[in-house]
């Protein structure tokens, strides 16, 4: 897909925005009538107008036909985005130690490191950080397996 | 105190589970306001009540050198002219305060919603506003230092802390507003756990370690067992229900 | 002051000092983490301490966390607090140029000029000045928030569109109004999820807009190494550049004044004093590229803050951010009621605090300085190894704000939505100011027109606001000037 086509999308988007923006104002209750509601239709009226402003821009003047690269290397950038999904996901059920002991070495050996060693010796060091800092200094509870 | 007015909190509480590990703090007039105007998923039978701690008598407060220097001033400056009033956002004690307020003497003030009680000191002691309705503990030092006036106490008898602040009931104006903070834990805890929950709250509140803590962090005691506080919450419930059908928020 | 000085200087206490401000630099340091939030969490815990060293160790946080952020936002440019967003527009490029040391160490001797100057007036001037911020209402909060937005345009000038930048800031803006509006109580695009109610936490997107971005971007290059090349050699020793002691003295008189106001003044700070002294600087052309004035100004700038921040809040109660708010709660489980009685009553715990703030700043100028060499050397670590660890401390920052498995989904939509908007020519820095400063523009902006009951002229009236609107007026109408004369020039389309 094209970068141009991609923008001139995302520019329509924020007009659309923009429009129900403006218009989601006129059941603001009470006070809001005459406070809140004249600063969001503020904003409404700016984005929507520049973002009208730049379409208008583009469709006239860009003729660029190259295309939009959001990562130079997919599968990597898919393979990490779907072990910080993973990575979520599990943060509950399994707790941060358990989902993060295997998230680390796991997107390590994805983007192509292969010392086993200094994994290991970094995985352990972030988790011990952690339960210092985390557990044991401020006592933030993390879910799942408590020490 | 979050814009929300404690709202996620409390729906965290109704919804957590009822294991007896799991317990929250609350307070009134704000629990009760969020499910009478619609906005909680909660209700009052979403909790276990545990019981109260502390309170905090409502106040009205004007700028150092405001010409207001009572509650009847205070009325007729907003019969004369519309006064901005700065309550801490909507729902609040102080703002069912000054809607009693404003139902008692038939005046409307131009009213403020803060993000809190430190937007509402800066703007009494700038000068901002013509008055403010708060809790005392906020407001204070700031009277004993001369930074601004209390004109009026919102309870039923004077306060220890302050003795010579006449009520606003002894001023001939009733209104009526204290916060209180007590515990509650989920509906749906083991009775037996329950007791014990009470009890301990009971047991706590009564040594004299936490309450020698409590003079010290200038914390108003007001210790309501469980029953008796969830009573008073039903109350309140339903003058805040009165409040709301009368003029909605 | 000398027995004061004497509380200060004992081995307890110095030791107290030592860990609060190396503990604030990691928290700073840490996406996720932040002062605010480990004040408020250390609070009960300095319950047990005697007052004064609990107070010593908080305040140690405070200062530290300040500087902390600028050090991941120079060397990977995942800024650890919103207010070092604008060190790393010059931090990183330096750092990518093998300069990152110099960065390091430009960064830590103006977060100690910033910091103790404020620390400073707050000893002498504390009670005087908070009188002084009073005169400061919702209106001026306003007007101070546009200050801060007229930053937008000085990010904008030289690498993204003009409009874009805008577009970006205004969309930060209507992010920001997601949760419950102030004036009436009610929910507003919340589509009825509870975890809105307060709206969106401005962590999250911080860490899905930068750190996670730059991960993503990281593990997306064709090739593996960033050129280490330059680090090795140009590591060694430069000599400071003349031209940072301007940036540093506007930083810290505007980060101090600032910070005394209300609202979160230190990323309004950084931005302002970044865009003066890129205003006034005789190297304008290198801002963007590198450029350690632009350092200078924005830490010298937040650190500013620190001081200034607690003005108002030891004199009369009223904080000047969320991490005084939290400190101010220290004050008040040992009793210590912020007003006069700090300073009579209470004088030999308020003192030695404060003066331990100088203390504080000279521990992390002494540490910043010793370990600005190693430090610069985090740069070379392997991509692989550097992206896994800081992705799982991006969850965590973002989880552990709010509890919360809904941030965290969260910083990764930002992380996506960002990368987009940011290969379309997007200002991230744009997005993120204005969704820091559009809830207390728009507080400003309500509060301000009941206040004036409906008039507009408010914001006008006063002389304060009159004196506002000239400076924002000279932020803006320079830029929009040669703005407006480069439009003719082809424009370099950035991809």
């Amino acid at each position: 897909m094209s970068r141009k086509w991609v923008d001139r999308a995302v520019l329509a988007l924020f007009i659309g925005m923009a429009v129900l923006l403006y218009a989601s104002t006129a059941s603001y209750p009470g006070i809001a009538k005459t406070t809140s509601a004249n600063y969001v239709r503020f904003l409404a009226v700016f984005i929507g107008g520049l973002s009208a402003v730049q379409l208008g821009y583009s469709l006239l003047k860009d003729r660029s036909t190259d295309p939009l690269r959001l990562t130079g290397h997919l599968p990597r950038f898919l393979g990490l985005l779907a072990a910080l999904a993973g990575f979520a996901v599990l943060f509950e059920p399994l707790g941060f130690f358990v989902s993060a002991g295997i998230f680390i070495p796991l997107v390590a050996r994805m983007l192509g490191y292969r010392r086993k060693r200094v994994i290991f010796l970094t995985t352990a060091g972030v988790l011990i950080f952690v339960w210092l800092v985390f557990i044991k200094l401020l006592g933030v509870h993390l879910p799942g397996i408590t020490f | 105190m979050p814009g929300s007015g404690g709202q996620k909190g409390f729906e965290e509480i109704a919804r957590a589970r009822p294991d007896g590990y799991t317990i929250g703090l609350v307070f009134t007039p704000q629990l009760v306001a969020h499910v009478v105007s619609g906005r909680a998923q909660y209700t009052l039978d979403s909790f276990h009540v545990m019981g109260n701690v502390a309170q905090d008598p409502g106040i009205v407060a004007v700028p150092k050198d405001s010409p207001i220097k009572t509650m009847g001033d205070l009325a007729e400056a907003a019969k004369a002219g519309s006064l901005t009033v700065a309550v801490n956002g909507i729902g609040s004690d102080d703002f069912l305060a000054a809607k009693q307020f404003e139902e008692l003497t038939g005046v409307t003030f131009n009213l403020l919603p803060t993000k809190g009680s430190t937007e509402q000191k800066a703007a009494i002691l700038g000068g901002h506003v013509d008055a403010a309705f708060m809790n005392l503990s906020q407001m204070i030092k700031q009277h004993n230092a001369g930074d601004a006036r209390i004109i009026a106490l919102l309870t039923e008898e004077r306060d220890e802390h302050l003795p010579d602040m006449p009520t606003a009931r002894e001023q001939g104006y009733e209104v009526l507003m204290r916060a209180t903070r007590g515990f509650v834990a989920p509906a749906g805890v083991d009775t037996d756990i329950q007791g014990q929950l009470d009890t301990m709250l009971a047991e706590i509140m009564a040594s004299d370690e936490f309450k020698a803590n409590a003079k010290k962090g200038a914390i108003f005691l007001l210790p309501m067992a469980g029953g008796d506080y969830l009573a008073y919450l039903k109350e309140l419930q339903e003058q805040t229900k009165a409040v709301y059908d009368k003029a909605p928020w | 002051m000398l027995e004061y000085l004497s509380i200060v200087f004992t081995f307890q206490s110095l030791i107290t000092i030592l860990i609060g401000t190396v503990a604030g630099v990691a928290i700073g340091g840490m996406p996720g983490l932040t002062a605010t939030m480990a004040v408020g969490l250390l609070v009960p815990f300095t319950y047990t301490m005697d007052p004064t060293a609990g107070l010593m160790l908080l305040g140690g946080i405070y200062c530290g966390a300040m500087y902390g952020g600028s050090i991941p936002a120079i060397l990977l440019n995942t800024p650890g607090t919103p207010a070092a967003v604008a060190t790393a527009i010059e931090g990183y490029p330096m750092s990518r140029q093998g300069r990152g040391g110099l960065a390091l160490k430009v960064s830590v001797i103006a977060s100690f000029c910033g910091g103790t100057f404020s620390a400073f007036v707050l000893l002498m001037f504390a009670p005087f000045l908070a009188r002084q911020a009073l005169a400061f209402g919702p209106a001026e909060t306003f007007l101070l928030a546009l200050m801060g937005l007229a930053g937008i345009i000085s990010i904008a000038d030289e690498n993204t569109s003009l409009i874009k930048a805008l577009i970006a800031g205004v969309l930060g803006m209507v992010i920001a109004i997601i949760g419950t509006d102030d004036m009436s109580g009610s929910l507003r695009y919340t589509m009825g999820l509870v975890e809105l109610v307060d709206g969106i936490d401005f962590m999250p997107a911080l860490i899905g807009l930068f750190s996670m971005i730059q991960m993503l971007e990281l593990a997306g290059q064709r090739q593996h190494r960033i050129d280490t090349s330059a680090l090795e050699v140009k590591q060694k020793s430069e000599p400071l550049p003349p031209g940072i002691a301007k940036p540093i003295a506007l930083g810290s008189g505007t980060g101090t004044v600032i910070g005394i106001l209300p609202g979160e003044g230190a990323t309004i700070a950084a931005f302002i004093s970044y865009n003066i002294s890129k205003r006034i600087s005789k190297m304008k052309e290198l801002f963007g590229k590198g450029n350690p004035e632009g350092i200078a100004a924005a830490e010298a700038g937040n650190n500013g803050c620190v001081g200034g921040s607690l003005v108002p809040t030891i004199t009369l109660g009223i904080p000047g951010n969320s991490v005084a708010a939290a400190l101010m709660g220290a004050f008040i489980i040992h009793g210590m009621i912020p007003g006069p009685d700090l300073f009579t009553e209470y004088a030999d715990r308020t003192y030695p605090f404060i003066l331990s703030l100088f203390v504080a700043n000279g521990v992390f100028l002494i540490v910043g300085l010793a370990f600005a060499p190693y430090l610069a050397r985090i740069a070379l670590v392997p991509p692989a190894l550097m992206v896994p660890v800081v992705s799982a401390f991006a969850v965590l920052g973002s989880y552990a704000l709010n509890n919360s498995v809904f941030d965290v989904y969260l910083m990764i939509a930002f992380a996506l939505g960002g990368l987009v908007l940011k290969k379309l020519g997007y200002s991230l820095e744009a997005l993120i100011l204005g969704l820091i400063l559009g809830p207390i523009a728009e507080g400003g902006f309500t509060q301000g027109m009941i206040i004036g009951h409906g008039s507009p002229l408010i914001f006008i009236e006063s002389p304060i606001a009159k004196a506002m609107w000239g400076l924002i007026a000279l932020l803006l109408i320079p830029p929009l000037y040669s703005y407006w004369k480069h439009v003719h020039k082809p424009r370099r389309e950035q991809i």
